[in-house]
């Protein structure tokens, strides 16, 4: 997505200003996913994600410039047919035989093998996903120690039809399209750290 | 029965009496602070700032003889800010107390109670603090469980932004602790790129005795759980009997029961606004008044380099 002109800027303001257009231009155009953006090289990918989350950190710190893009659902698909998409959130649940409040903690939403993932500011659901799990963000990051284990289904549809891609990218692509009509869960309600609820002690 | 005896003519005689001292019989956790290390003092302002370098020079390459220049890189920083929050206690004791304890002369009092108020209430405070630090606060007070972790807005950055700000955070496979669970967490963190170093695992009492039934019995055949040598648990300077690999496994009083955290403990810190002090303060009727403060934070200065598995409910 972002081309080496953009990465090779020799300036700071013209490579935002760079990002920036590329960004606009992806979304107009309805290509943009967030598995461009988190495999670009840094200081792009950060770039990237500052204008998307309408900030900016041109002064050294964080200040709000905009407003959030939103780039809607975004279908994440796992890799293999028994793995399952897990989205964090802090919820709550009473001491146990109480109905005193216990302190938060994190608890997990199963969204089956095939989910489409809200990605709204500032959760950002589909987007943590994929910079902890995503493939093949996680190859990537990792120098190849570690593989991810989910995939942005339009990055991999794309991927998969252009002239360079990799032979597993296109045999993962013709795995997984069998499964791709069927989404098995609705995207996650957005939960706050403070105002989260659960089930008692199961 | 004549005579003097015990069951009705000593009563005047005999002063009521207790062994000196007051034996501590309220939990309070005196644990935590001290494993982040001297505490730091703030340097001016509101926040401990920590520069974060994220990026590095884009121009670096190889090249043949006779190719061009390519374009200048340069690196790239954010600032991380790190609050405080503030604490308090009052005491207040009347004119009549002081007098009837004597100021806590220890010829009239089995303990000096006006001495303990002040001692007992800055540990109350040290509580709070230890409380706080084990908590999920992502504002002042931050607490740990806020700062390992996936997502939420810390120190100003937003994690889901600055995704290098991010630790690595995992749910457990099921709602029991498994040996895999902790393997993807440490080999996912461990490697490029959140490069973590981590030299302590913390969880609670009850999770730990979990993993160490599933590790195995000491002395059992194809067990993998080591004990240490060194000595029991609940001595200071000893972190655990159980270790994965070389790391410890220290279980932590007050610390929510559903999570591991790998820890790099040289990334914690402690900030130190204001160290503990006493003011007196204006006399109300006949009556002195003391308040205690103090204003301390939990800081990282990297929170990428630790990791969490969440959602161990069983």
């Amino acid at each position: 997505m972002f081309d080496f002109s953009v990465v090779h800027e020799p300036v700071a303001s013209r490579q935002r200003a760079a990002v920036r257009q590329t960004i606009d231009r992806a979304i107009a155009n309805r290509s943009i996913t967030i598995t461009d953006v988190l495999m670009a090289p840094e200081p792009i990918s950060t770039m990237a994600l500052e204008y998307l989350d309408g900030c900016s950190s041109e002064s050294g710190l964080p200040q709000t410039t905009g407003t959030p893009k939103e780039i809607g659902p975004v279908r994440l698909v796992c890799v293999s047919p028994n793995d399952e998409i897990k989205i964090a959130y802090w919820g709550s649940r009473n001491i146990y035989g109480t109905t005193e409040e216990a302190a938060p903690m994190k608890l997990t939403k199963s969204l089956g093998n095939v989910a489409d993932v809200a990605d709204t500011y500032p959760q950002r659901e589909a987007r943590n996903v994929l910079r902890s799990r995503g493939f093949p963000i996680r190859n990537l990051r990792s120098r190849g120690a570690n593989e991810g284990s989910v995939i942005e289904w339009k990055w991999l549809e794309r991927r998969a039809k252009e002239d360079d891609a990799p032979d597993e990218i296109r045999a993962i692509y013709d795995q997984l399209l069998a499964r791709m009509t069927t989404p098995n869960a609705a995207p996650p309600a957005t939960k706050s750290k403070s105002a989260g609820s659960a089930p008692a002690n199961p | 029965m004549a005579g003097v005896t015990a069951a009705s003519s000593i009563a005047d005689a005999l002063k009521t009496q207790a062994l000196s001292g007051v034996q501590e019989s309220l939990f309070k956790n005196d644990e935590v602070l001290g494993n982040f290390g001297t505490p730091i003092p703030f340097t001016g302002g509101s926040t401990i700032n920590i520069k974060h370098h994220y990026s590095g020079n884009a121009s670096v390459s190889t090249y043949s003889e006779g190719d061009a220049l390519g374009a200048a890189g340069s690196q790239s920083y954010i600032t991380a800010q790190w609050p405080a929050a503030y604490y308090r206690a009052q005491i207040q004791i009347t004119g009549h107390a002081e007098d009837q304890l004597r100021n806590g002369n220890m010829g009239a009092v089995f303990y000096d109670q006006i001495a303990l108020e002040f001692t007992m209430a800055a540990e109350d405070l040290r509580d709070r603090v230890s409380t706080d630090c084990l908590g999920t606060g992502l504002t002042a007070p931050i607490g740990i469980q806020g700062i390992v972790d996936s997502a939420g807005t810390i120190a100003g950055l937003n994690k889901s932004t600055y995704s290098w700000f991010q630790s690595y955070e995992t749910a457990g496979a099921t709602t029991t602790v498994a040996i895999a669970d902790l393997d993807g967490a440490a080999q996912n963190s461990s490697d490029a790129d959140y490069a973590a170093q981590v030299d302590q695992i913390w969880t609670s009492w009850k999770q730990k005795n979990k993993l160490k039934g599933i590790m195995g019995q000491v002395g059992a055949s194809g067990n993998s759980y080591l004990q240490s040598p060194a000595g029991p648990l609940n001595t200071a300077g000893i972190t655990s009997d159980m270790f994965y690999g070389n790391i410890p496994i220290k279980p932590i009083r007050d610390l929510t029961n559903s999570i591991f955290l790998g820890l790099t403990m040289s990334t914690f810190f402690l900030g130190m606004m204001r160290d503990w002090k006493v003011d007196p303060l204006a006399k109300t009727d006949d009556s002195s008044k003391y308040l205690l403060t103090g204003a301390w934070g939990l800081g990282n200065r990297n929170p990428k380099k630790n990791w969490k598995v969440t959602t161990l409910t069983a």
